[in-house]
């Protein structure tokens, strides 16, 4: 056991098809890893006997014609799954067992992949440190001396599963950040596609117009693979873009000469540690090495993006999180009549966090606020993107840092909510923006914990992202450092 | 007032009321699926026999506009020689009520993009 769940996801699927590793050997060794890590806290639900017959049936029926054949791949717990119990983390959907499969999912399990459970997260994916959950906080692989660091958040089960070798790759999602940052606090590759990409149909609903799935994985490769697998149209969801499909994988490169990359001097902020400044500039000259060209940039309402995200985001929250009502599925308190059923379900239903922002967007919604607050947020939010349309006229990728720190410490943070949101500066104008962005891991700071750093491209321009990320990965040569401290 | 002319106006307490009628019509549109998802609407079937996943908003499901509706409420604003937008943007009413199962309702409020 050990060596089958260091490959990468490329590697582990060429040795399925070409019989030199079974799929049950494969699922096997994650089953065994995943059994002896129940400290990191990385899963919510388990489907290890599940896994085991479906890696056999697709060794028995010799099912290896899909790109992701034999896979052994646990999701984050927002992707609804046929007969596996769902929960956003949250104590308020507890017992919610779907009749159906989100789409992205449906398709890795189309292509070959086969599921070991679903992953902690932020509750309903409102949180960067992966505190908010209702089953408890997640713990990253990494450590500094003898403390406990948040994996990142909200995709932090994710992370840390991906990090510590417990499954070959997942998917996320990315509404403010939750796919690249916890990605950079736990030193592996995370991509949050465009808007529109992949479908948002069968996952549970944070803000509606900042959602979107993606990829996290050991390297660059696998990111391109995985995206591949999950893309493209969908009829069942009104914002899917409907764009011809590529090949991501096929078409991955590191012939970046010539390309214009922009650094925006708005990323660098006030207390920003010296050594992600630092990175920052390595990362340029690695850019310059493999022939890009590097211009100097201005996205002048970067310093609205935080404030704009936290009026949008809750705002689309507070109306999507309506319907747990204790009525149709999940958990239900009991009360005298109707309304006191609804109130008693969503005090005890939901979490701190959770109802903080179902109050905060309920107050930017209601009539008298509406225009002071939500209206004017849109109209920030556009010229958020509008920055982004002017630069990307004269350059082809921006670099900036994917987090201005490294992974704190378990609680640290907890009880101080814009310093926590703070953490998510760079990360989420690209949502507000619609845009897709990669993190890649880039290096370590003082105390060996892993930094990244973003690409951000043009709408639907992935491959460009992905392909200065490959260039960009040969150049930094980062190694995982993760021991196995709590096996 | 059957010889007088009617000039809108009626005398109030406090002073004229000017009266102002609108009407609020609704026409159910003759389409064999509802109008976000592709439930049947036909007509005295069995109970909960034409509900979706979407009208039953479990988590994650999404609303799609069923297209012959939108052609049939262009022709019908074409019969009244009503101008047709070519822009439509849809917005939510938010409440609590037991008939409401996402607890909003898709509503039209303004066309600001």
């Amino acid at each position: 056991m050990g060596e089958i769940t260091k490959l990468t996801l490329v590697n582990l699927v060429s040795k399925i098809k070409s019989k030199e590793i079974s799929a049950l050997d494969a699922c096997s060794d994650y089953v065994s890893r995943i059994v002896k890590s129940k400290k990191l806290n990385t899963f919510v639900t388990e489907t290890l006997e599940q896994a085991i017959s479906s890696a056999k049936k697709i060794d028995d029926n010799n099912l290896k014609e899909g790109i992701l054949s034999g896979a052994p791949i646990a999701v984050k717990d927002l992707f609804c799954t046929i007969n596996v119990e769902t929960t956003a983390s949250s104590k308020i959907l507890k017992g919610f067992v779907p009749t159906y499969e989100s789409t992205v999912t449906s398709k890795l399990w189309e292509r070959g992949a086969v599921l070991l459970g679903k992953l902690n997260c932020d509750e309903f994916a409102m949180g960067s440190s992966n505190e908010t959950s209702a089953f408890g906080n997640v713990i990253n692989p990494y450590k500094v001396n003898d403390e406990n660091i948040v994996p990142g958040g909200s995709s932090g089960g994710c992370s840390a599963a991906v990090a510590a070798d417990l499954t070959v790759a997942t998917v996320g999602t990315d509404t403010g950040g939750s796919i690249r940052q916890p990605a950079a606090f736990t030193g592996i590759v995370g991509l949050k596609p465009t808007y529109g990409r992949c479908s948002r149909w069968g996952i549970v609903a944070f803000a509606s117009s900042l959602d979107q799935a993606g990829p996290m994985t050991k390297n660059v490769s696998d990111c391109a693979l995985m995206l591949d697998a999950i893309s493209g149209f969908d009829e069942k969801d009104s914002t899917s873009a409907n764009t011809k499909k590529e090949e991501f994988l096929k078409n991955l490169n590191r012939n970046i000469k010539g390309l214009k990359i922009g650094i925006p001097k708005e990323y660098i902020v006030d207390d920003m540690p010296k050594e992600i400044q630092d990175l920052w500039d390595k990362g340029i000259s690695w850019m310059k090495e493999s022939g890009a060209i590097i211009k100097y940039i201005s996205l002048p309402h970067t310093k609205y993006a935080l404030p704009t995200y936290y009026i949008i985001a809750p705002a689309e929250a507070s109306s999507n999180l309506a319907r747990y009502d204790g009525v149709r599925y999940g958990f239900r308190a009991s009360g005298k009549d109707l309304n006191e059923m609804y109130e008693n379900t969503r005090s005890l239903g939901f979490g701190n966090e959770v109802k903080r922002r179902i109050m905060i967007g309920t107050y930017v919604l209601s009539s008298g606020y509406y225009d002071a607050y939500y209206l004017k947020a849109q109209q920030v939010r556009r010229l958020i993107k509008n920055d982004f349309d002017l630069v990307f006229k004269d350059v082809d990728a921006i670099l900036t840092p994917t987090a201005p720190s490294s992974a704190f410490k378990i609680g640290e943070k907890k009880d101080d909510p814009i310093s926590m949101y703070l953490n998510d500066v760079f990360t989420v104008p690209i949502n507000l923006a619609g845009l897709p962005a990669i993190s890649i891991p880039a290096g370590f700071d003082q105390s060996g914990l892993p930094l990244g750093l973003q690409i951000i491209g043009k709408p639907f321009d992935e491959q460009t992202v992905l392909n200065s990320a490959y260039a960009l990965e040969e150049k930094i040569g980062f190694k995982s450092q993760v021991k196995d401290w709590w096996m | 007032m059957a010889d007088n002319k009617f000039d809108y106006y009626l005398d109030g307490k406090t002073g004229k009321w000017e009266v102002i009628i609108g009407l609020e019509v609704h026409a159910q549109v003759t389409s064999r699926a509802k109008l976000f998802s592709g439930s049947s609407t036909k007509f005295g079937s069995d109970p909960n026999t034409q509900v979706s996943l979407v009208d039953a908003a479990m988590p994650g499901m999404l609303p799609v506009i069923n297209k012959f509706c939108i052609e049939q409420a262009v022709k019908t604003g074409l019969g009244l020689k009503a101008k047709i937008n070519t822009f439509s943007k849809f917005d939510r009413k938010n409440y609590f009520k037991p008939i409401f199962h996402k607890d909003y309702q898709i509503s039209h409020l303004n066309f600001l993009s």
